[in-house]
């Protein structure tokens, strides 16, 4: 019986590489997700959440807002409610991790800026389950001419 | 082989045949699904969302149209219905509410994690009625031998 699920197995396994091999859609093996900031934020164990979602999530009131921006950029400019966390003081040990909380939302500048991932990693080591990331970042929603708030 | 012995190893075919064709579909798609389960390292996404829609295709054709390995692909389907049904709950359990991409991305109502449960049940079911039944030992049983 094991010899036979075992030619089954090998049998999937054969079709499988090459169906992927030959198939328009194939997948990398090692980055199946792409390369993008989407993918680094899903294989971080975050997940990405787009401007409307965090829009929606807002209105409900059902999310911590976490800005990991340098202070300054904070002060500037950020979304109602955030609260300030540096990943670059965290990662110098100049600040201490934000408490564990309920469903949490980090964001830093944009697409390619990368503190926002660096502290959702952060808090993912420590434990806590619903954390994500803001793909569009601040200037998206400042693009959209959505409300920010200044200090 | 009875009638209720075919009527579930199609069934049971069947559902394993269109969960494995409607993944290979969109591999991607079953790719994000896997990631955003979060139970598999991500080294291991690659290989799972290449690699097990086929195995699906495979015990769903040899249950269906093989003899010699029509119970090899019993077991088979009966320990990735164990699988399944554990990140389920897993994901369940810690709150995951997104789809469990069982049938690919086409079929919202079909991937919500309460119907992939209940589903994965009734086919464990049919799975172990099929299991018993070729370990029941035949009718008519062989005269004892007398010494």
């Amino acid at each position: 019986m094991s010899v036979r699920i075992a030619v089954l197995l090998a049998l999937a396994v054969v079709l499988g590489s090459a169906a992927n091999a030959v198939s328009p859609r194939g997948l990398s093996w090692s980055h199946p997700l792409g390369q993008g900031l989407r993918a680094s934020i899903l294989e971080a164990g975050l997940h990405p959440v787009d401007l409307r979602q965090l829009s929606d999530l807002m209105r409900e009131d059902r999310v911590r807002l976490l800005d990991a921006r340098p202070a300054g950029e904070y002060k500037i400019g950020h979304l109602a409610g955030a609260q300030s966390h540096p990943w670059r003081d965290i990662e110098e040990g100049k600040a201490p991790l934000p408490p564990a909380a309920g469903p949490t939302v980090v964001y830093c500048s944009n697409e390619f800026c990368d503190d926002a991932l660096r502290l959702g990693r952060l808090l993912v080591r420590r434990g806590d389950r619903d954390v994500g990331v803001l793909v569009d970042g601040y200037d998206g929603w400042w693009n959209r001419k959505w409300p920010v708030e200044q200090d | 082989m009875s009638r209720i012995d075919r009527i579930l190893e199609g069934a049971l075919g069947l559902a394993f045949l269109a969960a494995g064709m409607l993944k290979v579909l969109d591999p991607a798609e079953f790719a994000l699904s896997l990631a955003k389960l979060r139970l598999l390292p991500a080294i291991l996404v690659g290989a799972a969302a290449i690699l097990l829609p086929w195995v699906e295709i495979v015990s769903g054709l040899a249950i269906l149209a093989t003899r010699r390995y029509r119970e090899a692909a019993t077991f088979l389907i009966l320990g990735l219905l164990a699988i399944f049904t554990a990140v389920i709950l897993a994901g369940m359990l810690r709150g995951t509410t997104g789809a469990c991409g069982c049938f690919g991305s086409g079929i919202a109502f079909l991937n919500r994690p309460e119907v992939g449960l209940a589903r994965n049940l009734v086919l464990i079911a049919a799975c172990s009625v099929l299991v018993a039944r070729r370990r029941k030992p035949t009718s008519r049983s062989e005269p004892a031998s007398t010494a």
